[in-house]
């Protein structure tokens, strides 16, 4: 470094580069300073390749053509990073931070930028006056419900469970006909009945979700991430909404393609689906991502520990990538997730 | 005999005076001189604490041929800064963050000291406090690093660090393609 040639920043050490890249917690930026030169391209590689990963980015989680964000403060909005809308959510913080006090045994507000675990959209944006935004929280101990333009938002949570004193966990949410369903592990299908004017009144802390049994089987499928199996309400069950529902195996999904993965989850009709997707078929994919703790040490990353297209007719499970792209991005250390663009 | 004793005395009275000094004395590429205390240098920087402990410190001035005078000035002037300033609770406490890899933000008179900075003054910094294996003063010049890119496009970058685009067109939509999203603002 003679003090008479001119700095370079293109020749800024992998190491150094590493150093900036570490101070960059969004995925936006460590994306764009590769894309500035060939030399940063190659140095933020080979710093990938470090001992120390780069810690997990700023949470982004796909809501139909929009971006669930969560700001380092907390703070949530609904962005669509193609073409820059952004709506603010400013009532769903103060709503999970209500969540979290009332779980303080458990929780406290460090927790408030890990605490989101899906995000689901009532309905578009664009053509629905004012949709709702529903998000799983604290490992599906609760939900907080928010009005995209009306500013408010309530926590739900369920009845305590198996664990005295802790709500029953729940293992994915879906919205269907003005209702929002929340699958619990041990006690079934759960559905807290949304009005016009109940996202002004008080937390539901406790028993705001009723036992039920949907209406129409048939559109509501909702699947347990963690068991891999798919099931639908019996439809014989339907009459009577108060009695526990009973699982039964299906073999066809009417034509949908469903896709799984830890974070979010979704139902398409194959046919309407550019790119070859087939119909009865689950394609899943389970990210090892949960605990950044053990994402700094390094052993338990796996991009795609738990994938595959499963064909629900004949019950076969197909690799979801070939096996030399899921070496490499073993490897690189890269993460997929499902990303659904627009509604077909 | 009695001449040579008393030489072997002065000799050691010498390096006595040396030990006690409290300043180093740093000779940049170009050949100038900085004085920097001894205590702030060996505390901040792993190769000068080195370099004390193991007495190859030169009275007259130690090489550091890597480091020209400009970017040693800096460094010195950091240096002695430190030794002056009260370290405070920002400098103990770090932020940790879900999101960041813990480490220490900047104190107010830190960031003054990297804002006033050319571009190039702080590339030659950046690497100065890397080979003297200065874990502090990277830190604060790597925060000022990341803060000139936060949200800016790949050529806004280029054109704040002064960077030709070395890309082809074709590689450029091809990257602009595979990661549309993260160029939305471009």
């Amino acid at each position: 470094m003679a003090a008479a040639l001119p700095s370079s920043w293109e020749e800024l050490p992998p190491e150094l580069l590493g150093l900036v890249l570490h101070r960059l917690p969004s995925l936006g930026d460590r994306v764009r300073l590769r894309a500035v030169c060939r030399p940063w391209r190659a140095g933020a590689l080979v710093q990938r390749q470090q001992e120390k990963p780069l810690p997990p980015p700023l949470p982004y989680r796909a809501v139909d053509d929009l971006a669930f964000l969560v700001h380092d403060d907390g703070g949530c909005s609904l962005v669509n990073p193609l073409s820059g809308f952004t709506l603010d959510l400013p009532e769903l913080a103060p709503a999970v931070h209500r969540a979290i006090d009332g779980m303080r045994t458990y929780y406290n507000h460090s927790h408030i930028r890990k605490a989101h675990v899906k995000a689901i959209l009532s309905s578009p944006v664009e053509s629905t006056p004012d949709p709702l935004v529903a998000v799983l929280i604290l490992e599906g101990f609760s939900v907080v419900i928010s009005a995209c333009k009306q500013h408010k938002a309530i926590n739900v949570r369920m009845s305590p469970g198996r664990n005295p004193g802790l709500p029953a966990k729940i293992h994915d949410i879906a919205f269907f006909q003005e209702k929002l369903y929340a699958l619990t592990g041990r006690e079934g299908l759960y559905a807290v009945e949304l009005r016009a004017g109940s996202l002004g009144g008080p937390d539901l802390s406790s028993g705001g979700f009723h036992r039920c049994i949907t209406e129409d089987p048939d559109q509501l499928p909702i699947y347990d991430p963690r068991e891999h199996q798919i099931y639908t309400v019996e439809p014989e069950m339907t009459l009577n909404t108060w009695v526990p529902g009973r699982w039964m195996k299906v073999d066809s999904l009417g034509g949908h393609a469903i896709f799984l993965g830890s974070e979010c989850t979704k139902s398409v009709l194959a046919s309407q689906c550019a790119g070859g997707v087939q119909e009865d078929c689950v394609y899943f994919m389970h990210r090892i991502f949960d605990n950044p703790a053990k994402e700094f040490l390094g052993p338990c990353v796996d991009p795609l520990a738990d994938s595959g297209v499963y064909n629900v007719r004949d019950g076969r499970i197909t690799p979801l990538l070939p096996e030399g792209v899921m070496v490499e991005l073993r490897r690189k250390r890269q993460y997929l997730t499902w990303f659904f663009p627009v509604d077909a | 005999m009695e001449v040579d004793k008393g030489k072997g005395e002065a000799e050691e009275t010498r390096k006595v005076a040396e030990a006690d000094r409290d300043t180093v004395t740093l000779k940049s590429s170009d050949g100038k001189l900085f004085e920097v205390s001894k205590e702030a240098a060996a505390r901040l920087s792993t190769v000068l604490a080195g370099m004390i402990a193991g007495g190859s410190i030169d009275d007259n001035g130690t090489d550091l041929k890597q480091i020209g005078s400009e970017a040693l000035e800096n460094v010195v002037d950091y240096c002695n800064k430190h030794a002056n300033s009260i370290p405070s609770a920002a400098l103990i406490s770090s932020s940790i963050s879900f999101n960041t890899a813990p480490f220490k933000e900047p104190e107010e008179w830190e960031r003054k000291f990297v804002d006033r900075l050319s571009h190039d003054a702080l590339f030659d910094l950046v690497e100065a406090a890397n080979f003297l294996g200065m874990e502090r003063l990277l830190d604060v010049t790597c925060h000022k690093i990341s803060e000139m890119m936060k949200g800016k496009s790949p050529d806004q970058i280029r054109e704040v660090f002064n960077i030709k685009n070395d890309y082809t067109k074709e590689e450029l939509e091809e990257i602009r393609q595979e990661l549309a999203w993260a160029f939305y603002d471009d």
